[in-house]
């Protein structure tokens, strides 16, 4: 029975994402609309439900990518192409036989174009149903037992004979109504999109994309103004848009560039009318060219200016001026948005290997990049290390010796695991005050962290380098001591991170990936670049949030609501394929994305019901650094996506590509901690407001306990909202 | 204009010479303030004689050592050693600079209970504990450090009714080098004992094995002791990772680290010769760390130094009661401190100041207290300038044992007063009276009246 529950919902899921995904949708509404639209000729509609189900079908039985088919991906062209040709041809046994054929024609052409388009990154969109369809009406003309449909020719007899007099009625209605052109022609073109020139199915089709997405809605009515704007002012054939309702092209491309493929902002607003011309151009100049041989250019504009557009973004040196890419498609330009901003501000440092600092305890940076003294040109990226007392002196008693020196002689640790690529060990160290300018680096450390990333750490004691030349050194391990080697007038350690492999290479930019800042009040810094003066120390690991916040795929972490009549629930860690892991609530399926990166805990994505237990704990645990310290807060942002509907998030998706208001708060303290030899007992505090204007709009309070390595409990405070939860296994 | 300093006439051999094998005569600048205070006004205010602890000196050199090992090891734990001082005032900084507690007796437990220290952060070390004290300790989950068998299988017994299982180390006492070689304490490394008793742990199961210690003696002038001792003990620690696949969670080093006071008999100065924090860290984390444990897994490093974090804060203030001269001509003074409060006279040569400007003129001088015993001598030759009665002098590096091992002993005891980072001074211990000696007394009877008659 539950396999057939399956294969059920999964026929349910590629169908309605078919539809959906016309508009680059997931939206379940906006695909039930959308089926309904497609049934005001029932003809039409059941000749493309067949179709996107034979292409679905045939799909599925070849083996193709079953997240592809379930996406509707390879459904939509076909669906598109049985909707053309049920308006076009009258319902007999041999259309259904050519219907199927053209259907699974339609799925190759769809493979061609993902095959051929894809190696460039590119979306294969509608091409497949513009190749189909021209292709099946030609051929259709020497099919001799198809009746060409009247569908599109006797529109009102049609409508009688398929929807009776109340349907009839409500086309007059809306034939009749008086609105003004310009939003008429609107509604039309956007029902022309599925092959239904009237109001009615404009209309509904409008509310959809409305409760699809603000954005998208907003997109399409901009990017018919600006044709409708250009029409007008170039004195453009009118009839394009009026009657041929090829306005849908426009609307389209608006939602495609403007908040689909490239993030919303007012800049893509910007080039949605900027591209409005070269729409009309190709729709000018291909209608002419196709006119020749009678077929209409549906929707080739939209594909090549999409194409194009898409194509030339490739070029772009500065990826990230404005408009961007989005670069993680979340079927919808809100969270693309969002979600995307969001990402880019808390996880730009993802693709970069965590060094750590190469020492011991608390040192002061007594030069940083850019430094007054050697830290100049190639070598600007460097730092130089010291050890200070509370007076801020580098030394004891007179300094005039080198082991005066807070920092001499001190261990130099391995900031990563690597291969030692070259050292130097045979450099005396000078006298306080003096610079070997011969051997300007001293004794040196070279180790090889991956291909193009090399630490160098420089100025060390004489003799003191205690592993060779390609030996492997893991991170934290003593590889020397701290001296006054080289251009060192007194003792200090050098570092710098470079791209190749020598002593002496030119420096690069590049982030200590997570150390504690302890000048003025500690703070926890994340891929950040220590600054001249700034008290820097390694972080401390907290084992027990260590081993608690590491969830094993296959892991099920139960818990029963203590306050709400032991209601109790189960989360399942889950990894994908593409090494996402994840959280999903049993009961609802929605899903936390996780990563753990070895000394911070991080939420980075959350989809699915906002009512369940999961979804608050990915709201207290949004941010987690692995290591305990007093006094220290942690802060983010979440995206404004991360909140239910409501009226002010209406209003932000509207003004979203211009403004975003919506800036909910996280912020984490360290309540308590009960140390313990067996695991520590944590308190962790965290916190999620909204404030817009002064007014507190959200505030949750969480409370997660943690002690024996585990998730012990788990509670939440709000003015609505309290509960607790203990979790029972994990 | 201050009167001048009256200094009786003295007469000193002209020396034009060569200086002797000792060098030449220490002049020391005399010891006016205390951390900003005036040592007269402490006197008038406090009385004489007075112990005087700076709060300012503690923070400084628990921090220097702490700094010392965290720049070389990267998890350090001190425990501050209640027996060196447990003013509550002095625990409670060292606490709060976040050293745990080391106590080595029922008494110094509850003391350290009773200050709000975590139970859990409590090493109970000593070779005299009561199975009370060892079940308490037990169900509080502190660390208890077995000193010999008998105390393992009395533990062995108690976590039959306790309901948590025992923390327990072994103390191990082995050959670092050094002479005397402290083996009354704990099992012996050399003859295998403290591996049996390991073996006995384990396969009790009764036991909970948190770590190892040792403690290889005090004042350890070689820092090198201390890396043997480190490396021995990760030597166990190797052992039992092999037999038992367990991991220890700390290695306690115990305490004995020098402070900057001379021994007697000593040919220079303590504040030279004595290693530093710096010395003995680069000592212990070297050998700790080139051992065979890997970057990720170096066990906790506790330390309980006691002696060389506090000595250097505290300061007797005393005051000349008389001048007199010996049947051989030598010089003596008498002061009103003695070693019924400077117990630690009798192995160093405390450095002691005076507290006024004086002339340049030192007299070789004996100092004594004012205890009527013959033992009762602070220096028994020391440079002085001439002091005349009611004059004060400052006996320094007295913060260590003095507070614990000091006696009621024909004196009471004085106050011992504070002196905070601000310069405020705190009494932190109130001079005793007659009833704190003889409230406790019972007396029979037929005692109570002297005079039967009456």
């Amino acid at each position: 029975m539950p396999k057939v529950v399956t294969i059920l919902n999964q026929i349910f899921r590629s169908t309605l994402n078919s539809y959906t995904m016309v508009f680059f949708s997931k939206n379940r509404w906006f695909g039930a609309i959308l089926f309904v639209v497609t049934f005001f000729d029932l003809h039409a509609g059941i000749a493309g439900l067949v179709s996107l189900m034979t292409a679905n079908a045939f799909a599925w039985a070849l083996g193709l990518n079953r997240a592809s088919i379930l996406s509707g991906f390879y459904g939509f062209n076909a669906l598109l192409v049985g909707l053309g040709m049920g308006i076009s041809f009258q319902p007999m046994p041999q259309f259904y036989v050519l219907l199927i054929s053209v259907a699974l024609a339609t799925l190759f052409l769809t493979l061609a174009f993902e095959g051929v388009l894809g190696k460039y990154g590119l979306p294969f969109l509608t091409f497949p149903f513009l190749i189909a369809l021209w292709l099946a009406s030609l051929a259709a003309r020497n099919y001799s037992s198809l009746l060409q449909g009247e569908a599109g020719i006797y529109t009102l007899n049609t409508i009688y004979e398929r929807g009776g007099s109340v349907t009839m009625e409500i086309y007059h209605w809306f034939s009749d109504v008086n609105w003004p052109n310009f939003i008429k022609t609107y509604f039309k073109s956007l029902g022309a999109i599925f092959f239904q020139y009237h109001l009615f199915a404009g209309l509904l089709i409008a509310a959809g994309l409305l409760i699809y997405s603000r954005i998208a809605f907003l997109l399409s009515i901009v990017g018919f103004a600006s044709a409708w704007g250009f029409y007008l002012l170039i004195g453009a054939n009118m009839n394009e848009l009026n009657y041929g309702f090829i306005g849908f092209n426009h609307i389209l491309t608006a939602i495609a560039i403007g908040g689909f493929f490239m993030v919303a902002s007012r800049w893509s607003f910007l080039w949605v009318i900027l591209i409005t011309p070269i729409i009309s151009i190709i729709t000018g100049g291909f209608s002419e060219l196709l006119s020749s041989l009678q077929l209409p250019v549906y929707s080739l504009p939209f594909n090549i200016v999409v194409l194009l557009f898409l194509y030339a973004m490739k070029f772009r040196v500065r990826m990230l001026l404005k408009p961007e890419t989005v670069v993680v498609q979340y079927y919808s330009p809100e969270k693309n948005l969002y979600v995307g901003q969001n990402s880019r501000q808390r996880f730009k440092y993802r693709g970069y290997l965590p060094i750590n600092l190469p020492f011991y305890g608390t040192w002061t940076v007594n030069q940083a990049h850019n430094g007054e003294h050697t830290h100049k040109e190639e070598w600007r990226h460097a730092w130089d290390f010291v050890i200070t007392d509370e007076n801020g002196k580098e030394f004891q008693g007179n300094g005039l010796e080198t082991s005066d020196y807070y920092c001499f002689n001190k261990p130099v640790i391995a900031p990563a695991d690597g291969w030692v690529e070259e050292i130097v060990n045979n450099v005396p160290d000078n006298a306080i005050g003096n610079s070997n300018l011969d051997q300007n680096w001293g004794n040196t450390i070279v180790i090889r962290h991956s291909e193009w990333l090399f630490t160098s750490i420089s100025h060390l004691a004489f003799g003191s380098i205690k592993v060779t030349a390609g030996t492997w050194v893991t991170k934290g391990q003593v590889l020397a001591t701290c001296g006054n080697s080289g251009r060192s007038p007194y003792p200090h350690l050098h570092f710098q991170l470079q791209s190749t492999p020598y002593i002496g290479s030119p420096t690069i930019d590049y982030p200590i990936s997570q150390y504690i800042s302890l000048s003025g009040k500690p703070r926890l810094k994340h891929y950040e670049v220590p600054v001249l003066g700034e008290q820097i120390s390694n972080i401390v690991q907290e084992p027990a949030l260590k081993k608690a916040f590491h969830f094993v795929p296959g892991q099920n972490i139960d818990f029963v609501c203590i306050t709400d009549d032991a209601y109790s629930g189960r989360w399942k860690v889950v990894v994908d394929v593409y090494k996402n892991q994840y959280l999903e609530d049993q009961k609802t399926e929605a899903k936390a994305f996780f990563h753990m990166d070895g000394s911070l805990f991080f939420f980075n994505h959350y989809e699915g019901s906002q009512k369940c237990m999961l979804y608050y704990f990915y709201l207290a645990a949004y941010k987690v650094p692995l290591a305990h310290y007093d006094d220290i807060n942690v802060t983010d942002v979440f995206p404004p996506s991360s909140f239910s509907s409501s009226p002010l998030r209406l209003l932000q998706d509207i003004v979203a590509p211009f403004r975003i208001f919506i800036n909910p708060v996280y912020q984490l303290g360290f309540h308590e901690l009960t140390e313990d030899f067996n695991g520590n007992r944590v308190v962790l505090a965290s916190r999620c407001y909204l404030k817009i204007a002064g007014f507190d709009s959200l505030d949750y309070r969480f409370i997660i306990e943690i002690s024996s390595d585990k998730l012990q409990s788990f509670g939440i405070t709000s003015k609505t909202f309290n509960a607790k939860v203990n979790f029972t296994k994990s | 204009m201050e009167k001048k300093h009256y200094e009786r006439p003295h007469i000193v051999r002209l020396d034009a010479g060569m200086p002797g094998k000792s060098g030449l005569r220490s002049e020391l600048p005399p010891t006016t303030h205390i951390d900003g205070v005036a040592v007269a006004e402490l006197i008038e205010k406090y009385g004489s004689p007075l112990f005087v602890l700076s709060e300012k000196t503690i923070r400084n050199t628990y921090q220097k050592a702490y700094k010392a090992f965290s720049t070389r090891y990267p998890k350090v734990q001190f425990a501050w050693s209640y027996k060196t001082n447990y003013l509550s005032a002095v625990c409670n900084i060292f606490h709060q600079e976040g050293s745990w507690a080391e106590v080595v007796s029922g008494f110094e437990y509850e003391k350290a209970i009773a200050s709000g220290v975590d139970p859990k952060k409590i090493i109970f070390n000593g070779p005299a504990k009561t199975r009370e004290e060892l079940v308490l300790a037990t169900e509080n989950g502190s660390l208890i450090h077995i000193d010999h068998l008998d105390e393992l299988y009395m533990l062995v017994e108690v976590a039959e009714s306790t309901s948590q299982k025992p923390r327990v180390a072994i103390r191990v006492n082995m050959d670092t080098g050094i002479y005397p070689m402290w083996d009354r304490f704990g099992f012996n490394y050399e003859n295998g004992q403290a591996w049996d008793a390991l073996n006995k742990i384990m396969h009790s199961g009764k036991l909970e094995l948190m770590g190892l210690h040792t403690h290889i003696g005090t004042f350890i002038m070689s820092a090198n002791a201390y890396a043997v001792a480190a490396s021995k003990l990760a030597e166990l620690a190797r052992s039992l990772q092999q037999k038992f696949n367990h991991q220890l969670k700390y290695i306690d080093l115990g305490g004995g680290f020098a402070s900057k006071n001379t021994l007697k008999g000593s040919y220079l100065p303590g504040s030279d010769t004595n290693p530093t924090f710096n010395e003995y860290a680069e000592a212990i984390s070297s050998a700790l760390i080139n051992s065979h444990f890997t970057p990720g897994e170096l066990p906790l490093l506790i330390l309980e130094t006691g002696r060389a974090l506090i000595d250097e804060s505290g300061y007797i203030l005393s005051t000349v009661i008389a001048n007199k001269r010996m049947s051989g001509g030598r010089r003596a003074t008498i002061i009103d401190a003695g070693v019924n409060l400077l117990f630690t006279s009798f192995w160093y040569q405390h450095q002691v100041t005076v507290a006024q400007g004086t002339s340049q003129y030192r007299e070789d001088t004996s100092l004594y207290g004012p205890l009527c015993m013959n033992i009762d001598c602070i220096r028994e030759s020391i440079n002085l300038p001439l002091l005349n009665v009611n004059d004060h002098v400052v006996i320094h590096k007295t913060g260590a044992y003095n507070l614990t091992q000091w006696m009621q002993f024909i004196h009471l005891r004085p106050n011992v007063v504070l002196i905070d980072e601000k310069g405020e001074v705190h009494i932190v211990r109130e001079k005793e009276k007659l009833t704190d000696v003889s409230g406790s007394e019972l007396i029979p009877e037929h005692l109570v009246k002297i005079n039967q008659n009456s």
